[in-house]
């Protein structure tokens, strides 16, 4: 168990590293990319999960579906992204491998009380660039590296009164690090290479609240709502003139950030799932600077499940859990005037193993983001995520 | 079940990875993002010249000088105390001494120096301001030891026969009853003379030399020995004319030029935050009164940070390397500036410095200084050279001949956030 808790630990430590490159996620006035990853299972089913009803795996937002569990469980999650950019002009490609999640719940009281944590990716920015100026009088090359995301601590607590309905309460931490590193490349003995650095910090609580509720027979519905939380953005910069380092601290928040979704199970191996979140961004960070390119950020996603059978079975897809959806986003950002939007179709499997109690949750994802004529680049993309979700029993009695 | 997400962990740190920046050819983002490269000129704010009234010690000048030019007027002044090479019995037959030239200074057509030595009546090593003030009281010139034309010349070598007085005065030197704080040694001096002959001086390779031809008793033999110079330096006085509405920068008799830059309407127009990324002092010449060492030329003409100003004096930061050379003419010779890279990044540097205190003006002093290749060690005070350089002031009603500092700066990328 000690041993669990160190590899938390340094997952923790490693949960902040980068996404894979886009080079939407350097556009002024946002935060980057929104990161929206309920569960890789979810993530196979259109980016779906509010409601669905699993004692496995643990949804990111919506901390009222953990009330299925009855060990306690871990989960974690990495993901590997591929994207290709294009620009009319030109194309170029990046990958990127990190963690996608962490979370922990514990059941209290069987089916009744659970408490739990989870670090999940709020939003990413990562593009790296080079900007060649030829036409001045001494050219130079800026090598430029917007790196860094933020991410979504909680801590909270989940009720169930009834057997149809389970609350959520919990307190959010968001916190992360931005940094926009210029390296200015003269290739001129005369001209000293230049380094400047933008450090945008974010730290400040927040609430948050789910509710996972049956509302009939093979019918779930579920639902997230994050308060604005009150974020403290610092701003750091070290003065070209007088070489001190200034730090601009600002009281701001995020917008209000809530989704809804509905899982239904038609047969005893199939269910659908459709989910909606959105979170408005049109008012920027609080009003602090006119933000005329960021809009409301909202994702649709639905999914089809298949699962599989417990115990032997014959039938190879009855081993496993197959899953298939399709997901359309709106970013968050215009260029032009025009939205970035987002497609992608997503497969899924779940693989389940100790009898059941643990699940290997693998999703595949491929789709489309911008428009290289209406925003100026289109991204295609591949993102696949792996999870392991188990668990054992921790402070509970065993009867 | 630990096994397992230790084994995701390594997976994670295996499979992380990074990629490089790649070229934008389309700017997608805001052009202000990532700041600009731009670039101005500062004429200058004022100016001035100061006068440094002490001498420069002349004793470990690499040459020595002799004539005069202007009204500046130079005399070598050489002792030999070390005659431990020659027996006590040794009779001294005949003794010359020997300078190397090492170019010279003038300003047309010279007429050859009728050069003489005279013996010095007092010690000069410890204290030659002291001596030195009124030279002419510690030279015995009814002594006259030898006598020769000294014609300019880069390279020629010169050597002085000594008469029987000459002879007299080198046998008491090496007679061990006369100490060596008992040889003044003695000085090479002149009557009228318009340019200066350089000869090598002690550690330049070219040392003067004393030889010696002696023999010793019940042998017919002839012997020779030459002898190093242990001391050597030259007393100069006098300086050259300035003009009106003109600054200077000069060795021997130093002028420093005080330049005052104005940039607080540099800042202001960018918002106080730029990055100073290369500078250029250009600093047009008046040549009509300026004279050059056409060894050195302007290869140890610099510009330094000013530390101190006070009423009547000046003090140059003087840390190590912190100086840039003025050592390049422009294409017409009508101005000097900084043409070395490493030169402008020291000079931007000096200038980052000014403004992190928080001043929105810097002043900079041009001066002479000794080696200016030289950028490990502490500056210090040129003395193998005279030289003085005429620069126009901010008052030269033609802009153009004012000088000017060209800075190219970066206004730094604008937050995206």
């Amino acid at each position: 168990m000690k041993r669990i808790i160190l590899i938390l630990l340094i997952t923790i430590f490693f949960i902040l590293k980068a996404d894979a490159q886009s080079v939407f996620s350097g556009f002024e006035n946002g935060i980057g990319l929104r990161q929206y990853v309920t569960t890789t299972r979810g993530m196979g089913l259109g980016g779906t999960g509010l409601a669905i009803r699993d004692s496995t795996a643990l949804n990111s937002y919506n901390l009222a579906a953990w009330r299925y569990i009855d060990n306690t469980k871990i989960n974690i999650s990495m993901r590997y992204t591929y994207v290709s950019t294009d620009l009319s002009i030109q194309k170029f490609s990046s990958s990127t491998a990190n963690f996608a999640g962490l979370k922990l719940a514990i059941p209290i009281k069987k089916k009744r009380w659970v408490f739990g944590l989870s670090i999940t990716p709020y939003s990413s920015c990562n593009f790296s660039y080079i900007l060649k100026f030829q036409n001045t009088s001494r050219p130079y090359e800026e090598n430029v590296y917007y790196e860094g995301n933020l991410s979504r601590a909680q801590l909270g607590l989940i009720w169930s009164p009834h057997e149809r309905l389970a609350l959520s309460l919990g307190l959010n931490y968001f916190f992360g690090a931005i940094k926009d590193r210029y390296y200015l490349i003269f290739n001129d003995p005369a001209i000293v290479d230049n380094f400047y650095v933008i450090d945008y910090q974010f730290r400040g609580p927040g609430i948050g609240t789910g509710i996972h509720f049956n509302l009939m027979k093979n019918l779930h519905v579920g639902g997230f709502l994050d308060l604005k939380p009150s974020i403290n953005y610092t701003l750091v910069r070290r003065s070209q003139v007088s070489l001190q380092e200034e730090e601009t601290i600002t009281k701001t928040d995020f917008p209000l950030f809530g989704g809804i979704g509905s899982s239904y199970q038609f047969h005893p191996q199939w269910s659908v799932n459709a989910d909606f979140a959105i979170q408005n961004w049109e008012k920027g960070l609080n009003n602090q600077k006119k933000a005329e390119n960021i809009e409301k950020y909202y994702q649709l996603g639905i999914g089809i499940e298949h699962s599989h059978i417990r115990g032997k079975t014959k039938l190879f897809l009855n081993k496993f859990d197959t899953r298939l959806g399709f997901s359309y986003s709106n970013m968050g950002y215009l260029v032009n005037g025009n939205s970035i939007k987002e497609y992608a179709a997503h497969i899924g499997f779940g693989i389940p193993f100790f009898h059941d109690h643990a699940r290997l949750d693998l999703a595949f994802i491929g789709g489309i983001r911008g428009d290289k004529n209406e925003t100026l680049a289109e991204e295609t993309f591949f993102k696949s995520f792996i999870s392991i979700s188990a668990g054992e029993l921790w402070f509970q009695k065993v009867r | 079940m630990s096994k397992y997400f230790l084994l995701i962990i390594l997976l994670f740190l295996l499979s992380s990875c990074s990629e490089d920046p790649h070229q934008l050819i389309v700017n997608v983002y805001n052009e202000e993002v990532p700041g600009v490269v731009k670039d101005t000129t500062l004429l200058v704010m004022s100016d001035t010249t100061y006068f440094k009234t002490s001498r420069v010690n002349t004793q470990f000048s690499l040459r020595i000088g002799l004539g005069s030019i202007d009204s500046l007027e130079c005399r070598p002044i050489i002792r030999f105390t070390d005659y431990s090479t020659i027996p006590d019995s040794a009779q001294i037959d005949s003794a010359w001494i020997h300078l190397d030239g090492n170019n010279s200074l003038s300003k047309g057509n010279a007429s050859p120096i009728a050069a003489r030595l005279h013996p010095i009546g007092g010690l000069w090593t410890n204290n030659l301001d002291e001596v030195w003030n009124d030279y002419t009281q510690n030279i015995d010139r009814n002594t006259l030891l030898a006598e020769l034309q000294i014609s300019p010349d880069d390279t020629n070598n010169y050597t002085f026969t000594l008469n029987d007085a000459g002879l007299d005065l080198v046998r008491t030197w090496a007679d061990t009853a006369t100490t060596p704080d008992e040889n003044f040694g003695l000085i090479i001096d002149f009557d009228q003379a318009d340019f200066i002959q350089y000869f090598s001086a002690i550690n330049s390779g070219g040392d003067p030399v004393l030889l010696l031809q002696y023999s010793l008793p019940a042998d017919t033999t002839v012997y020779w020995d030459t002898l190093l110079a242990n001391y050597d330096a030259f007393i100069y006085e006098g300086g050259f004319p300035r003009q009106p509405n003109r600054n200077y920068a000069s060795s021997l008799i130093e002028y420093h030029s005080l330049l005052n830059f104005d940039f607080s309407g540099f800042l202001a127009s960018n918002n106080n935050e730029v990055t100073i990324l290369s500078a250029n002092l250009q600093l047009p010449v008046d040549l009509n009164y300026s004279l050059l060492d056409p060894l050195y030329d302007i290869s140890n003409i610099v510009v330094l940070k000013l530390d101190t100003l006070k009423s009547d004096s000046l003090v140059a930061d003087s840390s190590t390397g912190l100086f840039a050379r003025l050592n390049y003419w422009s294409d017409d010779s009508s101005y000097i500036e900084i043409g070395s890279n490493d030169n402008r990044t020291t000079l931007s540097t000096m200038i980052r410095q000014e403004l992190s205190t928080g001043k929105t003006t810097a002043a900079y002093i041009i001066s002479v200084i000794d080696d200016a290749s030289n950028k490990s060690s502490r500056v210090s005070h040129e003395k193998e050279q005279f030289s003085y350089l005429s620069f126009f002031t901010y008052r030269d009603p033609d802009v153009l001949r004012r000088a000017r500092l060209n800075i190219e700066y970066w206004v730094p990328a604008k937050p995206r956030i």
